[in-house]
């Protein structure tokens, strides 16, 4: 029975740990005010407005003249770029800033149904290009950097190669290339969004835009929270327990969560494109998608490209990202491959130093 | 007693020989639906789905009682709360809802929507009795099924572990929980990469759609009937916007370039000197 007594008492003391820490987390969580939880902070003044598409740059956070040309932020539509800048000690935006870096960042908005039938093709040549310009009107150059993240990283790597006279240096990080190289990957943890796409039929993908005129945010939310089910369980209860226990990691916790929560729609005819021509058909790699009725050739990224990708990323599997080195059209070309996840590569207390270090030291020898 | 890793803590008792129960109540079941899945006729196999959950959804109402009970006994003096959420957490039937059940979620939420009640009543009520309706629910019945049985493999490999394994009893119910959210973990994850969970999902997914565009239709009839626009009738002009928006883009790229270009081909400014 001393086991049993033993156990018996195992039980009282972690009930009142947990009793505890729940307490603690309640009184944390009621002393938390909106503006706590603030994401995308960094201050930044409007340089371009165009339909739901804004242009700001960042004020600088060191005295005296940039020490690079300017850099563009370009996220996707999955997502907003507040990934970058999310809270003042994980800010790959302020680790730019830090070091001098002219720093700009394109923010897509939040696509409604009214935005049904902006395609690829429209916030790349279109959106994006008005941005360069703004851009280089705005430094007194003729060349910018395109820093793409995710799906931003597609958009750019597309832009960089129809318009090469226009970008000096090209830096991706967390970019699909192949969008079957998930199957290179031998972890199953890893390219499950590959999986599911491929295995739906190109009249779901068509039918599901006709429904609800665009990609919900929710369904994309929803095959994320997939990937990682337990934990997508656990994380209001288990994880914000945790958490709640100390007030910084608390908000640590809730920045996260706001930047989740924040999953715009993909308008329908780009998200056709996205999920079919790249997904599905793999066109980019094939030198088969068209834009603006022209092929995108990959060989066209003849600038300096430096590569970022999370070893651990089970969104991009690594060998998507890798396979960019294949394709480019230059002798510059540098990896970077980050331990951690997918999102660790922007919020990871670890990575902070690595990435925005790596990034500006690279773009400081090629100035 | 202290080798029988049963007797050990009070819950987890409760909870091992629930989950034996549920197991124990639920293998009829699956032995009847893997015979009779290809033949029964569909509205057999939803009753037979739901009445799997419903029995679930009682022996967890009767496991909590008791798991309540017993904690009463043991923990006398608790205020509940950590009761609470530590009976939560081990519900099995919010396992059986968790994880990859969240798209099943997402498209029953995206496909009912807000309901208003005054709009398109009947229309809605006859909704119920279509083919997608029908099709609707069979398919989240299967793809509850295919994640059930996740969750049901999950279950028996966590308890062979936890028979083998007696240390990890005596590391308190953090320990038991955490293997348990570890194998139920890896097992979801390998089921997602299965053609038969793939399968289910897609039909699922095509199924909410399908019912998403019947209703449209039949709004869209009770719409024009009473003059109201229709969301194609406003999908059509937002492609009129798109379209025009982008003439007017091109037109203004245009002016900007010959600008530049008649700036570029006049004759520059004579200098001062020159002048004099």
């Amino acid at each position: 029975m001393a086991t049993d007594e033993t156990s018996e008492n195992l039980v009282v003391k972690e009930a009142m740990e947990f009793n505890k820490k729940f307490m603690r987390g309640l009184d944390a969580l009621s002393r938390v005010k909106d503006e706590d939880v603030d994401v995308g902070a960094t201050p930044k003044t409007l340089l371009l407005e165009q339909d739901k598409v804004t242009l700001h740059r960042y004020e600088p956070l060191v005295q005296g003249e940039a020490l690079t040309g300017p850099v563009l932020i370009v996220y996707g539509l999955i997502g907003r770029y507040t990934m970058a800048d999310l809270q003042e000690d994980r800010s790959l935006v302020r680790n730019l800033l830090g070091r001098g870096v002219d720093l700009y960042v394109v923010d897509w908005g939040h696509p409604s149904r009214a935005d049904q039938h902006l395609k690829l093709d429209d916030y790349i040549d279109w959106y994006l290009d008005d941005c360069v310009d703004r851009i280089c009107k705005e430094a007194g150059v003729d060349q910018i950097t395109l820093l793409g993240i995710c799906e931003g990283g597609v958009f750019s790597s597309i832009y960089a190669a129809r318009h090469p006279e226009k970008i000096k240096n090209l830096v991706l990080t967390i970019t699909p290339i192949d969008f079957h190289g998930d199957q290179e990957d031998a972890d199953e943890t890893h390219g499950f969004i590959n999986l599911w796409t491929r295995n739906l039929e190109d009249e779901d993908i068509d039918k599901l835009i006709e429904a609800f005129g665009n990609l919900p945010g929710e369904i994309m939310a929803s095959v994320f929270q997939m990937m990682t089910p337990v934990r997508s369980m656990t994380k209001y209860n288990l994880d914000l327990l945790e958490a709640a226990s100390d007030e910084k990691r608390l908000l640590n916790f809730l920045r996260m969560e706001k930047w989740l929560a924040d999953r715009p729609h993909h308008p329908g005819a780009a998200a056709r494109q996205w999920l079919i021509e790249l997904y599905k058909e793999n066109k980019l790699i094939r030198g088969e998608l068209e834009i603006s009725g022209e092929k995108v050739d990959l060989a066209n990224l003849t600038m300096p490209v430096l590569n970022v990708y999370a070893l651990q990323d089970h969104i991009i599997p690594p060998p998507s990202s890798q396979a960019l080195e294949k394709y480019v059209g230059t002798k510059d070309y540098t990896e970077i491959a980050l331990p951690g996840g997918h999102v660790g590569v922007y919020v990871s207390g670890k990575s902070q130093g690595i990435v925005g270090e790596g990034v500006y030291d690279w773009l400081r020898d090629r100035q | 007693m202290a080798d029988d890793p049963f007797s050990v803590n009070p819950y987890f008792n409760s909870w091992l020989k629930f989950q034996n129960q549920l197991l124990k109540s639920q293998e009829p079941f699956w032995k009847h639906m893997a015979a009779a899945t290809a033949t029964k006729p569909a509205g057999e196999q939803l009753a037979a789905a739901e009445e799997l959950w419903d029995e679930a959804r009682k022996q967890s109402r009767d496991w909590m009682k008791n798991l309540h009970d017993r904690f009463q006994a043991s923990a006398a003096g608790q205020d509940g709360i950590s009761q609470e959420v530590l009976q939560r957490m081990m519900d099995p039937s919010q396992f059986l809802y968790a994880g990859s059940d969240e798209v099943n979620k997402t498209i029953q939420k995206l496909v009912e929507g807000p309901e208003f009640s005054d709009i398109g009543t009947l229309e809605r009520q006859g909704l119920k009795a279509t083919q997608e309706w029908i099709a609707l629910r069979e398919a989240s019945a299967d793809y509850r099924m295919v994640t059930g049985s996740a969750w049901t493999r999950a279950f028996e490999k966590f308890s062979e572990e936890m028979l083998g394994n007696t240390d990890l009893w005596k590391q308190g119910p953090g320990a038991v929980l955490n293997q348990w959210l570890s194998v139920a973990n890896d097992e979801l994850i390998a089921t997602q990469r299965t053609q038969r969970f793939l399968d289910a999902q897609r039909k699922l997914l095509r199924a909410g759609i399908n019912y998403r565009l019947r209703e449209r239709d039949l709004i869209e009839e009770w719409c024009e009937t009473h003059s109201i626009p229709t969301r194609t009738e406003v999908d059509d002009l937002h492609k009129t916007v798109y379209q025009l928006r982008h003439e007017v883009r091109s037109l203004k790229k245009q002016l900007a370039d010959e600008k530049t270009k008649k700036r570029s081909n006049r004759p520059a400014p004579a200098s001062k000197a020159t002048q004099e």
